[in-house]
C-alpha cells in the first residue's frame, strides 16, 4: 500500500423501524434470542410487517418508503458533516449495496444523485467499504485520487425476508448504512495505515441474497465462518504490522461481543467493539458501527483494526491510527 | 501532510478479448407480430437494428410478453453468469493464460441472477479464481470504467492479469407489450484480460471515465421488474457525449479515420451512424454489432472488438466511446501492436 488515506467523517444510518423481542413473537417467531435491550432496524413499516410478514417479497416496496439508498443517503450526509465539508466538494462516490432496489443505476451514482453531484460515481460491489473499497483505494496514486472521495454501503436485508415462513434470518439481520469520507490530502480523525482483502472462493450457500427469492443465510455454519475469517483477519493485521500491546484496538462487523471477544483474546487485544448484539447483522456496514461502540474510548496514537467478513466471499481489514 | 508523487502509472494492455451470446434471436418481424404498434420497417429505419440476441425463447416471449421478469429466469437459456463464463474463457484462451493466472476479477453486471454472492464471487468460483474478486459496475460505460479504475493504481500494486468481465440479460427485463424497448435490447457478455507489464496485443494509450448522477433515473432497471428509460433524453445525451470523447480523442492523439477505427455504445444504429456522419468517420473504419444483437449494455463494445479481434492491423488505433446509465460516459484509446 502506497497511497495514504484519512477517514475524515464517519457515518451510520438505521432503518427506521425498531423492532423488539417483543414484536418478534407478535410476527409468530417465539424463540427468537435477542437479548433484552437489544433492537433490530428495519426499513418496513411496522404495520406491513404485522399484516403482511412481507410473504411476498416482490411486493415490498408497497411496505415502505424507505430504500436502500435512503440509508445511504442519511448515513453519508453524517459522513460528510463530520469531515467538515460540503457534498460538492466531493470528487468521487464509491457504493455498494446488496439489497438495491434498482440494478441500474448504482448505488454510488444514486446516493450522488440524492447529493445533487455530477462526478464519477460507480460500485465496487461484494464486500463493503472495508475489504474493497479502502483496499483498493490505498493503492492508487495519488494524481489520480480526487481530493475528498465519499464511501457508501448499505443494505436492508430485512426486506429480502419472509417473515412468515423464514427461521432465524428473520431476527439475524438489521437495515443499515455505514459512509466514510476519505481523504489523501487532509488529515482526518483516522489515518489508514494499511487496508487488504481477501477473496475465499467458496460460496457453499451459506448466504445469498436472490434477485427474486428470499435471502438465504444457513446459520447453523454462518457465525462460525465469520468468526474463523474475522480472526484470521485479525491475525494478519498483528502480524503484518508487529501490532501489540494497549494501544492496540479492534472493530468486529457484523460480529457479536462473544465473537469479538475470542477473536480479540487470540491477538492479546483488550480493547474491542462489535455490531452485532445491538442491532444484528448488516451484511457490509458493521464494522464501522462496531468503530463507534469503541470511538470514546481511543486516544491519539490508538491503532484500530477494522475487520468485516462476508461468509463465503471475501474478508478484509483497515489498520487506522488514531490522529 | 505529502504523498510520494509520480508513482509509476500501469503500461496497460489488453492481452486477449472473449464474447459470447444466447441462441435466442428475435427478429423485427416477430416484434411485428407482437402487435404493439410496431412494425419491422420502422424499427430499422429508426434505430436500425434487424435482430437482437436473447436468452428467452421466442414461444415465451409470444405468450407471455415478459410481464413478470420473476418469471423469466426460469425459463431463460442464459443467465448473465453462463454468458460471463463464456465470454471469460474465451478472452483467457486468447490471452494464452489459465484462471489461475488472474490476480484479480472485475466484474458488471447489469442483471444479477443474486446481488450476495455478487456475480464477480460466483463468476471467480466458477472459473476456479482464488485471487480478489469485486463488482466493478456502472452499466454502459462500464469499458471505460474498469480501463480507467485500473489506471489509477500504482503499477507494482496490481498482478500480472485482470480479468473483466461484463455481462447482462437485458431482454429479460423487458415488457414486450412496450413497442419500443423490445426493439432495443439484447444479451451478451464480452471479457477482457488485462495486464499492467505483460505485452498484448493491444495497448491502452488512454482512458477516460465520468459521470452525471443527477440524471441517474434517465435509465433504470428495477430489480423486480422492467427496464425503463427516457428515451429521447437519453439519446440526445449519447450522440452529444460520444461526439464530444471522440473530438478530444481526435484533437489529442490526431486520429486518421483512414486508417483508425471507431467504436461506439452500441445503442443503435442510426445514432452511431449520427455520430460517424459528424465525425466523418468512412463506414468501413466504424465496427459495430448493434444491428444483429442489439444493445447489450456494457458488454456491446467490448463485444464489436473482440469479434474483430482477428482483423485488428498492426499500429491501427481503435477509439471506443461508450456512454450510458448512470447518466456515465468515457473512452478508451488503443494503439495495436
Amino acid at each position: 500500500m502506497t497511497l495514504v488515506l484519512n477517514i475524515l467523517g464517519i457515518g451510520t444510518a438505521f432503518g427506521q423501524t425498531a423492532l423488539e423481542k417483543s414484536d418478534f413473537e407478535r410476527l409468530g417467531i417465539p424463540n427468537c434470542s435477542l437479548a433484552v435491550g437489544s433492537i433490530r432496524r428495519s426499513a418496513l413499516h411496522r404495520d406491513y410487517l404485522f399484516l403482511t410478514k412481507n410473504a411476498d417479497i416482490d411486493g415490498v416496496i408497497q411496505g415502505t418508503n424507505q430504500s436502500p439508498t435512503d440509508i445511504c443517503l442519511a448515513a453519508a450526509k453524517i459522513a460528510i458533516a463530520q469531515a467538515g465539508i460540503s457534498a460538492d466538494q466531493l470528487g468521487l462516490v464509491i457504493g455498494d449495496c446488496s439489497t438495491p432496489w434498482q440494478t441500474t443505476p448504482s448505488e454510488g451514482q444514486r446516493v450522488a444523485d440524492r447529493l445533487g453531484l455530477k462526478v464519477p460515481s460507480y460500485d465496487i460491489g461484494g464486500g463493503g467499504l472495508v475489504p474493497q473499497h479502502l483496499a483498493s483505494l490505498s493503492r492508487w496514486r495519488i494524481d489520480r485520487t480526487p481530493e475528498y472521495i465519499l464511501l457508501v454501503s448499505g443494505s436492508t436485508p430485512t426486506s429480502r425476508i419472509n417473515f412468515e415462513k423464514g427461521g432465524d434470518e428473520r431476527w439475524h439481520f438489521c437495515d443499515a448504512a455505514a459512509a466514510c469520507v476519505v481523504s489523501s490530502k487532509h488529515r482526518g480523525k483516522l489515518t489508514v495505515l494499511d487496508a487488504e482483502s481477501a477473496f475465499h472462493g467458496k460460496a457453499e450457500g451459506s448466504f445469498v441474497v436472490d434477485q427474486f427469492l428470499p435471502l438465504i443465510a444457513k446459520l447453523d455454519n454462518f457465525p462460525q465462518q465469520l468468526e474463523l475469517l474475522t480472526a484470521d483477519m485479525c491475525a494478519k493485521a498483528v502480524f503484518k504490522h508487529k501490532l501489540h500491546g494497549a494501544h492496540v484496538v479492534l472493530a468486529c462487523g457484523e460480529a457479536s461481543s462473544g465473537m469479538a471477544a475470542r477473536v480479540a483474546q487470540g491477538q492479546s487485544i483488550s480493547r474491542f467493539g462489535s455490531s452485532f448484539d445491538d442491532n444484528g447483522h448488516m451484511i457490509s456496514a458493521g464494522c464501522f458501527f462496531a468503530y463507534e461502540r469503541i470511538a470514546h474510548t481511543l486516544k491519539v496514537g490508538d491503532r484500530v483494526i477494522l475487520v468485516q467478513a462476508l461468509p463465503g466471499f471475501v474478508s478484509g481489514y483497515a489498520l487506522c491510527e488514531v490522529n | 501532510m505529502t504523498q510520494t508523487a509520480n508513482r509509476r502509472a500501469p503500461e496497460l494492455s489488453i492481452l486477449g478479448m472473449g464474447f459470447a451470446h444466447p441462441v435466442g434471436e428475435i427478429t423485427n418481424e416477430f416484434l411485428e407480430k407482437l402487435e404493439v404498434g410496431t412494425t419491422a420497417e420502422w424499427i430499422t429505419e429508426k434505430i436500425g437494428i434487424r435482430t437482437r440476441k436473447t436468452s428467452l425463447p421466442i414461444e415465451y416471449i409470444s405468450k407471455t410478453r415478459n410481464q413478470r421478469p420473476h418469471d423469466a429466469i426460469s425459463v431463460a437459456t442464459d443467465t448473465s453468469m453462463t454468458l460471463g463464463l463464456r465470454a471469460a474463457e474465451m478472452a483467457l484462451e486468447r490471452a494464452g493464460i489459465k484462471a489461475g493466472e488472474v490476480g484479480l476479477l472485475l466484474v458488471n453486471a447489469c442483471t444479477p441472477c443474486a446481488t450476495s454472492p455478487t456475480e464477480s464471487h460466483r463468476l471467480a468460483e466458477a472459473l476456479g479464481i482464488e485471487a480478489p474478486a469485486h463488482d466493478l459496475f456502472t452499466a454502459c460505460p462500464v469499458f471505460a470504467l474498469h480501463i480507467d479504475y485500473l489506471a489509477n493504481f500504482e503499477s507494482e500494486a496490481l498482478p500480472d492479469y485482470v480479468l473483466c468481465i461484463s455481462t447482462a440479460t437485458l431482454t429479460q427485463h423487458v415488457n414486450y407489450n412496450d413497442r419500443s424497448d423490445g426493439a432495443i435490447w439484447g444479451d451478451g457478455a464480452g471479457a477482457w484480460v488485462i495486464s499492467p507489464r505483460k505485452p498484448g496485443k493491444l495497448k491502452v494509450l488512454d482512458s477516460t471515465y465520468h459521470s452525471d448522477p443527477s440524471r441517474s433515473q434517465a435509465v433504470v432497471v428495477d430489480t423486480w421488474g422492467h427496464f425503463k428509460q427516457d428515451g429521447r433524453a437519453v439519446r440526445d445525451f449519447s450522440v452529444r457525449q460520444t461526439v464530444r470523447l471522440v473530438k478530444r480523442m481526435e484533437e489529442e492523439f490526431k486520429l486518421d479515420w483512414s486508417r483508425d477505427i471507431f467504436i461506439g455504445h452500441q445503442a443503435n444504429l442510426t445514432m452511431l451512424q449520427q455520430i460517424t456522419g459528424n465525425r466523418e468517420i468512412p463506414e468501413s473504419n466504424h465496427w459495430y454489432n448493434v444491428a444483429e444483437v442489439g444493445n447489450q449494455a456494457g458488454a456491446g463494445a467490448p463485444i464489436v472488438l473482440a469479434q474483430r479481434w482477428h482483423e485488428i492491423k498492426p499500429d491501427q488505433r481503435i477509439a471506443i466511446a461508450v456512454v450510458g446509465a448512470g447518466l456515465s460516459w468515457g473512452s478508451v484509446l488503443l494503439q495495436a501492436n
